[in-house]
């Protein structure tokens, strides 16, 4: 967006966040548009909203769908909506859980593990092939059979991550623990144990493991915002 | 309501075609893909609702069809919802049960998503996360949940003008980060990590 808005629309604001939010009436809708065709700095101020909307969305917890019952039930509803409270009961997450959720797995990048091609370059790079794939479990088992004498860095930091993304955050800090403290996946570790806390319910500990982050690593913005969130979770 | 921007209908000259196209339409047609993608969802489907529409309103503007005193983006935004309302009859008509053949405008606005690059939101998103609390909340108070300045001002107990101040502070620093990296097109040593 130009640095000097002459349009007032655009100096405004509110029409552009309501538009992009979806919440602007139908009929201003279609005025707004209009004048949107012929007004660079709107279309400049909109991509600017929706860029920051897709952005907010990505960075929040994951929202929980309502469920929706007809006006009508048949008697056949009771047992069901019973079972599904049920469910509920015993599988509920609290919020700190749903904070230590990992919605998608860090990026591989191909080159971190590939090595001699021996078995247990053979079973990294299959279990990296199958975490390519979002088969998560398959590539623990696979990453677990490396010896830990040959576990890289980056490979011991997969498999923490792995683990985590398999539902097992108990074990997941024990291998994002082997993680060297001077290897280049460190801060993205502590990071990552932190998540495996808050699945663990353990704010405190998930805090500390944030606090260790180092200020000026790539993941100290990701770090700090996790932790806003959990202390405004606790307060 | 709306000023709309001082740009009239060509003249009916044999240079008022090129004109309109070198000047108006671009802008025109960056505005058309924006109103396409929300209202289709699609960003496909959109693109070719764009070319539909520049088509009709440039085969309109060299025969010299739009009538006085209207201007030329209102004109090319009457052909883009005749257009668009064809789209969804034609889905309707195949069995989309998604759409409503009525609806111009889609009531979510996750359709617009299509306009960023995935690389672009994460860059916004990592700028986001450095800013203090308060002002993420005031953004998506904005953007998400498109409350009004009035509505967040009473609800967070400042006047409304401090609010905006606020908004274009915040939305100042995304700009000057965006304008940093896209200046330097440096590759993100780290993927953007959920949370």
């Amino acid at each position: 967006m130009s640095e000097t808005v002459t349009c007032a629309v655009a100096a405004d604001g509110e029409r552009v966040h309501r538009y992009v939010a979806g919440t602007l009436e139908l009929e201003n809708v279609t005025q707004f548009e209009a004048h949107l065709l012929g007004c660079a700095e709107c279309q400049a101020a909109v991509r600017e909203g929706v860029a920051v909307a897709a952005a907010l969305r990505r960075i929040s917890a994951p929202a929980v769908n309502p469920v929706r019952v007809g006006r009508r039930r048949g008697w056949w509803a009771v047992p069901l909506v019973a079972a599904a409270a049920l469910w509920f009961i015993m599988n509920r997450e609290g919020p700190l859980a749903r904070l230590g959720r990992v919605a998608e797995a860090p990026v591989f990048a191909g080159v971190a593990v590939r090595g001699d091609a021996d078995s247990a370059s053979r079973l990294a790079d299959s279990g990296m092939a199958a975490y390519g794939d979002g088969r998560y479990r398959d590539a623990t088992r696979l990453l677990a059979a490396v010896p830990a004498e040959q576990r890289t860095p980056g490979l011991r930091f997969y498999l923490g991550v792995v683990t985590l993304l398999s539902g097992s955050a108990q074990t997941s800090l024990a291998r994002l623990a082997e993680v060297p403290a001077e290897s280049p996946y460190a801060a993205e570790a502590q990071f990552y144990m932190a998540k495996a806390w808050l699945r663990l319910g353990d704010a405190d500990s998930a805090l500390a493991r944030l606090a260790a982050v180092p200020p000026g690593s790539a993941i100290a913005a990701h770090a700090q915002a996790l932790a806003d969130s959990v202390r405004k979770v606790l307060r | 309501m709306f000023a709309m921007a001082s740009m009239s209908k060509p003249s009916a000259d044999g240079s008022a075609p090129d004109v309109a196209m070198n000047g108006l339409f671009p802008t025109i047609a960056r505005g058309l893909e924006i109103v396409a993608v929300r209202a289709l969802g699609n960003a496909d489907e959109a693109r070719d609702a764009v070319q539909e529409t520049l088509a009709r309103a440039l085969a309109a503007v060299r025969s010299d069809r739009i009538p006085p005193g209207v201007a030329l983006e209102g004109y090319v935004y009457g052909i883009a919802r005749h257009v668009i309302a064809d789209v969804h009859r034609r889905r309707a008509r195949d069995g989309d049960p998604t759409m409503d053949p009525g609806a111009l405008h889609a009531p979510d606005p996750s359709p617009l998503d299509a306009l960023i690059q995935h690389e672009e939101r994460d860059m916004v998103a990592r700028v986001l996360a450095t800013l203090p609390v308060a002002d993420r909340e005031l953004l998506e108070r904005c953007f998400v949940r498109g409350e009004r300045v009035a509505a967040i001002a009473a609800r967070m107990g400042e006047p409304a003008d401090r609010i905006r101040k606020r908004k274009s502070r915040a939305l100042e620093r995304v700009r000057e980060v965006l304008s940093r990296s896209a200046g330097s097109h440096e590759t993100p040593q780290v993927p953007i990590i959920p949370i």
